[in-house]
C-alpha cells in the first residue's frame, strides 16, 4: 500500500471553447502523502486552479476535459471517473476552498445550515442531532460560536465567511483540502490568523493539503513542499527549506525570489522577468520558459529532464542536467 | 492579429455581432418591409384604401382581391398597407417622444434629487400604477382620438418606462468616482450631464426604445380593436380586427390578417431589440442590474 | 424593515391621491363645458342649474376634489346614467369577475411559466432550450385581442368546442363557466407565460454561475440538490416580484377580452363608460383598479423583503 495520498502522473487537461483550444495543463506530474502540506506556487493562468479542479473533478462540464494522465486518489483512479462515484468524493474525501469568501455562501440559508448540508449528504445513516453536534464542534474549531448557527452569511464579516468555509470543507473530515488562494480576498492582518488556522486545523485533523498561491510569503508560513507551476507543468519542486534557502534553483523560482524586494540589501530597481507567459494556445515543445530564461541555449529546444539536485528536490531544467556544459 | 481600431471597423464588428443570430437578420428584415410598406403604400396597394364598392362586398380571396374584401367592398390588401402607415406612424413619434420625456425627466429627477425627484417618481408612479390602455382611453376622452392626440396618449403612458431606467442609471453613475473626478476640476453640471451621464446611458435606451415600439403598436391595435382608436375610415390593423370579426365566417382574413401583421412587425422590433441588447450587453450587465 | 414598509406605505397614499385626483378632473379636462359633457348637449335651462349644482362647479376646484373624494373614500361611487343604477353596484358585481378570470390566468402563467424557464436554464443550449426560447419570443407578440379572435374562429366557429361569449357565475353553473372562460384565461396567460419564462431563465443563469453554487458543487451535492435547494430559491424572487407586477397586465387585458366575450367585467365598464360619456363608472373604475395595482405592488415588495433575509433581518 502506497503512502502516497495523491498521484498525478503526465497529465494533461484541455478547455475547448468556441474560438479555440486551451492547453491550460500538460505533462504536469505531483504527488502527496497523506497529511502532507504542498504549496502550489506560480503565476496566474499557469494552471494551479486548473489542477485542483481536476481533482475534486470541477472542471467546467462539457469544456473542460481530462485528455491524458492519470491521478490516483487515495488508491482511486479518478481520471474518468463517472460524475456519481466523484460527487461522493466532494465534500467527503476531497475539499476545496475558493478564493472569495464574500460570494462563496449561498445568502438565503443558515450558515449551519450549510456546514449540516455536506455532513447530512455524506452521512445519510446519522441522525440529525448527532450531525448537528458535529456542525457545534467544527464550528467552535474554526472560531465561531456554534450559537450563531442561525444567523446568515451576510452577517459576518469576510474573514468569518472564510472561516465557515473552511469549517464546511472540512467538517467530513477529508483527507485532502485544496485551498485556492484562501487569503488573498481578505485583508493582511486576517491573512495570518487564517494561515493559522488552516495550519492548526489541518494537523489536528491530518488532512493533506495542497495551498495554491501566487504569494511565496504564505508559503514560507504553511507547507512543508512546495511545486512551482509554470505555463501547465511542475518545474520545480522540494521541500520549502531547499527552495527557499538553496542556490539552486530553476531560472523561473530564481526570477520569482529577486522580485521580491529585500530588506537588508540596498536596491535601486526590482528584478523582472522579462516577457509573459507563453500563449496556452500552443503546445509548446521542449522547455516553456526558453523565451524568457536568460540561460537559454540550443538544447532548450528538448523536454528538459526532471533532475534531483538534492535529495527530494527536483527542478525540470537543462542546466542541472549532465548533458548540459553550461554551469 | 489585431486589426486598425477605427470608426469604420467598429462599425464593421457592431454589425457582425448584431447579424450573429440569424433570427435578428430575419427581424430587421420584417421591420424594413413593412416600412417600405408604409413608404410605397400608394404605389403597391392595389386599390384605394377608402374605394367602396358594395356590389363585391365580404368576398373571399380571389386573384383580383387577394385578401378579400370587406363589408364595404374594400379591398382587405390595400387597407392592410395602408394600415401599416398608421401603426408605424403612431409608433415611431409616440416613442420618440416618450423617449425624450422620459430621458429628461428621468435625469432631472436622478441628477437634482430631492423634492424634484420625489414629484416627478410620484408622478411616474401614478402613470404606471394606472395600465396602460385604461389610461389611454381615460385621455382619449379628453384629447380625442385623432391621430396626433393618440400618439401623445400613448407617449404619455410610456414615458415612466424611460424615467424610472434613466433615473436609475444617472443615480448609480452620479455617485461613481470618475463624476466625483470631474466636479473636482470643477466641471458644470450641464457639462457632467452630457458630456458623460448621457453616453453612458444610451445603450440601454436603445434597446428599450426598440422593444417600446412594438408595445406601442400593439397598444394602439388594442385601443383601435376597441373601438376607441384611429377613427374609421382611416385603415388600422386593430380597427380591421374588430369589423371583420363578426364577419369571420364570409371572409375570415378580413379579420384575421391584419392582426397577423400587428404579431410579425411586434416580433420584428422585439426581436431587433434583443440583439442590440445582446450587442450592447456588458454594459447593460453593470448598470441596468443595479436598477433591481 | 418596518420603515420600509412604511416607507413604501406613504408613498402608495401619495400615489393613490395623485391618481384619484387625475380621475375626478378628467371631466373637467375634456374640452367644452363639463356639464353638457356629462350630460348631453340638449338639457334644459333647469336641468343646466340643477347638474351644475350637483356637479358642485361653483366652489373652488380643491373644495370640489375634497368632497367628491371623501364621498368616494367612504364608498360612495356615484351614479351610472347608462345603467341608471349605482355604481357601488355596477363594480360589485363586475370586479370579481375580471378578478376571477385574472387571477386564474395569473395562476396558469405563473405555473408553466416558472417551469417552463427552469427547464430551459438548466438544459441551456439544449434543443428544449432552443424550442422554449422560441416558443416564449412568439407568445411575448401576439396580440392578445387577435389571440382571442383566432381562438373563437377555430374553437368556437370551425370545431364548436367552446362557447364563443358569455359568463355565468361559477355558483351557479361551474362547468358552463368553466368552458366559458377557458379561452379567456388561456389567451392571457399565452402572452404572459412567455415574460415569466424569459425572466425565470434569465434569472436562474445568472444565479448558476455564481459561486456559491461552486461551493455547493463542491460538497458533493447531487446536480439536482443544487438546482432546487440553491439555485431556484434565489433565482425566483425577482420572478415572484414580476408576478405582482403582471396584475397590471392582467387588468389591462381585460378590456380586450372582455369585449370580445362578451364578460361582464370591468374592462367592458370601461370601454362602455367612455363610448357613452358616462363619467362616474369611469373615474370609480380607474381610481379602483389604481388602488388595486398599488396594493398588489406593495404587497409584493412586502413579501419579497420577508423572503430575503438581507432585507428582512435589517
Amino acid at each position: 500500500m502506497s503512502d502516497k495520498l495523491l498521484e498525478i502522473k503526465d497529465l494533461s487537461v484541455e478547455y475547448h471553447t468556441e474560438l479555440a483550444k486551451v492547453y491550460a495543463v500538460y505533462g504536469l506530474n505531483l504527488s502527496l502523502r497523506y497529511g502532507e502540506t504542498l504549496g502550489l506556487v506560480g503565476e496566474t493562468g499557469a494552471g494551479k486552479t486548473t489542477t485542483a479542479l481536476s481533482i475534486i473533478k470541477l472542471l467546467p462540464k462539457g469544456i473542460g476535459k481530462i485528455t491524458s494522465g492519470s491521478i490516483i486518489l487515495d488508491g482511486i483512479d479518478i481520471t474518468n471517473l463517472p460524475e456519481d462515484k466523484a460527487r461522493k468524493l466532494r465534500g467527503n474525501v476531497v475539499s476545496m476552498i475558493f478564493q472569495d469568501p464574500m460570494t462563496s455562501l449561498n445568502p438565503i440559508k443558515t450558515v449551519g445550515d450549510q456546514i449540516l448540508e455536506v455532513l447530512k449528504n455524506h452521512n445519510k445513516n446519522k441522525s440529525k442531532s448527532e450531525l448537528e453536534k458535529q456542525v457545534d464542534y467544527m464550528m467552535e474549531l474554526v472560531g465561531i460560536p456554534a450559537i450563531r448557527k442561525k444567523d446568515y452569511p451576510h452577517e459576518f464579516s469576510g474573514g468569518m465567511k472564510q472561516r465557515i468555509v473552511i469549517a464546511m470543507a472540512l467538517v467530513c473530515e477529508p483527507k485532502l483540502i485544496l485551498a485556492d488562494e484562501p487569503t488573498t480576498a481578505l485583508d493582511v492582518t486576517i491573512q495570518a490568523q487564517m494561515l493559522g488556522l488552516i495550519n492548526d486545523l489541518q494537523k489536528r485533523l491530518n488532512t493533506a493539503m495542497i495551498l495554491i498561491t501566487h504569494d511565496l510569503g504564505v508559503v514560507a508560513q504553511t507547507c512543508e513542499k512546495v511545486a512551482v507551476m509554470y505555463a501547465g507543468e511542475i518545474i520545480e519542486y522540494g521541500a520549502a527549506e531547499q527552495i527557499f534557502d538553496s542556490e539552486l534553483l530553476h531560472p523561473y523560482t530564481k526570477g520569482l525570489f529577486n522580485a521580491i524586494p529585500k530588506l537588508d540589501v540596498e536596491t535601486k530597481r526590482l528584478e523582472t522577468i522579462k516577457g509573459l507567459m507563453p500563449d496556452p494556445t500552443i503546445k509548446i515543445e521542449g522547455c516553456r520558459f526558453a523565451e524568457r530564461c536568460k540561460h537559454v541555449t540550443e538544447i532548450c529546444k528538448k523536454t528538459p529532464p526532471l533532475v534531483e539536485v538534492e535529495p527530494s528536490h527536483f527542478i525540470k531544467c537543462f542546466l542541472y542536467s549532465d548533458t548540459n556544459c553550461k554551469k | 492579429m489585431l486589426r486598425k481600431r477605427n470608426k469604420l471597423n467598429d462599425i464593421r464588428i457592431f454589425f457582425r455581432r448584431l447579424f450573429h443570430r440569424k433570427i435578428v437578420i430575419v427581424g430587421m428584415v420584417i421591420v424594413v418591409l413593412f416600412i417600405l410598406a408604409a413608404i410605397f403604400a400608394k404605389a403597391i396597394a392595389p386599390y384605394s384604401p377608402y374605394e367602396v364598392n358594395l356590389k363585391h362586398a365580404l368576398e373571399s380571396s380571389s386573384p383580383s382581391h387577394i385578401l378579400g374584401t370587406d363589408e364595404n367592398g374594400r379591398d382587405v390588401l390595400s387597407r392592410v398597407l395602408y394600415g401599416a402607415r398608421t401603426s408605424l406612424l403612431i409608433g415611431l413619434v409616440a416613442v420618440l417622444f416618450a423617449s425624450m420625456v422620459g430621458i429628461f425627466l428621468g435625469i432631472m429627477a436622478g441628477y437634482v434629487g430631492g423634492v424634484v425627484d420625489v414629484v416627478i417618481s410620484r408622478l411616474m408612479d401614478a402613470i404606471m400604477s394606472i395600465p396602460d390602455i385604461m389610461l389611454a382611453l381615460a385621455l382619449g376622452l379628453v384629447l380625442g382620438n385623432s391621430i396626433p392626440s393618440l400618439m401623445l396618449i400613448l407617449g404619455i403612458s410610456t414615458i415612466p418606462t424611460y424615467a424610472r431606467i434613466m433615473r436609475a442609471q444617472v443615480m448609480s453613475i452620479r455617485n461613481s468616482d470618475f463624476i466625483m473626478a470631474e466636479k473636482i476640476i470643477g466641471a458644470s453640471t450641464w457639462r457632467i450631464t452630457l458630456k458623460h451621464i448621457l453616453p453612458n446611458c444610451i445603450s440601454p435606451m436603445i434597446v428599450l426604445i426598440t422593444q417600446n415600439i412594438g408595445n406601442t403598436i400593439l397598444t394602439e391595435a388594442t385601443l383601435s380593436f376597441v373601438g376607441l382608436g384611429v377613427n374609421p375610415p382611416t385603415p388600422s390593423w386593430g380597427g380591421m380586427v374588430n369589423d371583420g370579426y363578426i364577419y369571420l365566417l364570409s371572409n375570415p382574413v378580413y379579420s384575421l390578417a391584419p392582426g397577423l401583421c400587428v404579431m410579425l412587425l411586434v416580433f420584428g422590433f422585439n426581436v431587433v431589440g434583443d440583439g442590440l441588447r445582446d450587442v450592447l450587453d456588458p454594459r447593460l450587465r453593470g448598470t441596468l442590474a443595479q436598477n433591481k | 424593515m418596518l420603515s420600509y414598509i412604511m416607507r413604501r406605505l406613504a408613498q402608495a397614499i401619495i400615489v393613490f391621491f395623485l391618481v384619484a385626483f387625475f380621475s375626478y378632473n378628467l371631466v373637467f379636462m375634456i374640452p367644452g363645458d363639463p356639464v353638457y359633457a356629462m350630460y348631453g348637449s340638449n338639457i334644459t335651462k333647469e336641468q343646466y342649474q340643477m347638474y351644475y349644482e350637483k356637479l358642485e362647479l361653483d366652489k373652488p376646484l380643491v373644495v370640489r376634489f375634497f368632497n367628491w373624494f371623501t364621498k368616494f373614500l367612504k364608498g360612495d361611487f356615484g351614479y351610472s346614467t347608462k345603467y341608471k343604477m349605482g355604481v357601488n353596484q355596477l363594480i360589485a358585481d363586475r370586479l370579481p369577475i375580471t378578478m376571477h378570470i385574472g387571477i386564474v390566468s395569473l395562476l396558469i402563467t405563473a405555473c408553466f411559466g416558472i417551469s417552463f424557464g427552469i427547464i430551459a436554464a438548466v438544459k441551456r443550449g439544449s434543443f428544449t432550450d432552443s424550442i422554449i426560447t422560441v416558443c416564449a419570443n412568439i407568445g411575448s407578440t401576439v396580440p392578445l385581442f387577435w389571440l382571442g379572435v383566432v381562438g373563437v374562429y377555430f374553437f368556437s366557429i370551425k370545431l364548436g368546442w367552446l362557447p364563443s361569449s358569455g359568463y355565468i357565475s361559477p355558483f351557479i353553473d361551474f362547468k358552463t363557466n368553466l368552458k366559458q372562460i377557458i379561452m379567456p384565461v388561456t389567451a392571457m396567460a399565452f402572452c404572459q407565460v412567455s415574460n415569466i419564462c424569459r425572466l425565470t431563465r434569465s434569472n436562474m443563469l445568472e444565479v448558476i454561475q455564481e459561486d456559491f453554487v461552486r461551493t455547493a458543487r463542491s460538497k458533493g451535492l447531487v446536480e439536482k440538490e443544487v438546482i432546487t435547494k440553491h439555485v431556484i430559491p434565489n433565482a425566483i424572487t425577482p420572478v415572484i416580484t414580476m408576478l405582482g407586477m403582471l396584475f397590471r397586465v392582467v387588468v389591462a387585458g381585460s378590456v380586450a377580452i372582455e369585449k370580445i366575450f362578451n364578460i361582464p367585467g370591468i374592462g367592458q365598464l370601461m370601454i362602455f363608460s367612455i363610448t357613452s360619456k358616462d363619467i362616474d363608472p369611469l373615474q370609480a373604475c380607474i381610481v379602483i383598479i389604481s388602488a388595486t395595482v398599488l396594493t398588489m405592488s406593495l404587497l409584493v415588495d412586502i413579501v419579497y423583503a420577508l423572503i430575503d433575509p438581507r432585507i428582512r433581518l435589517r
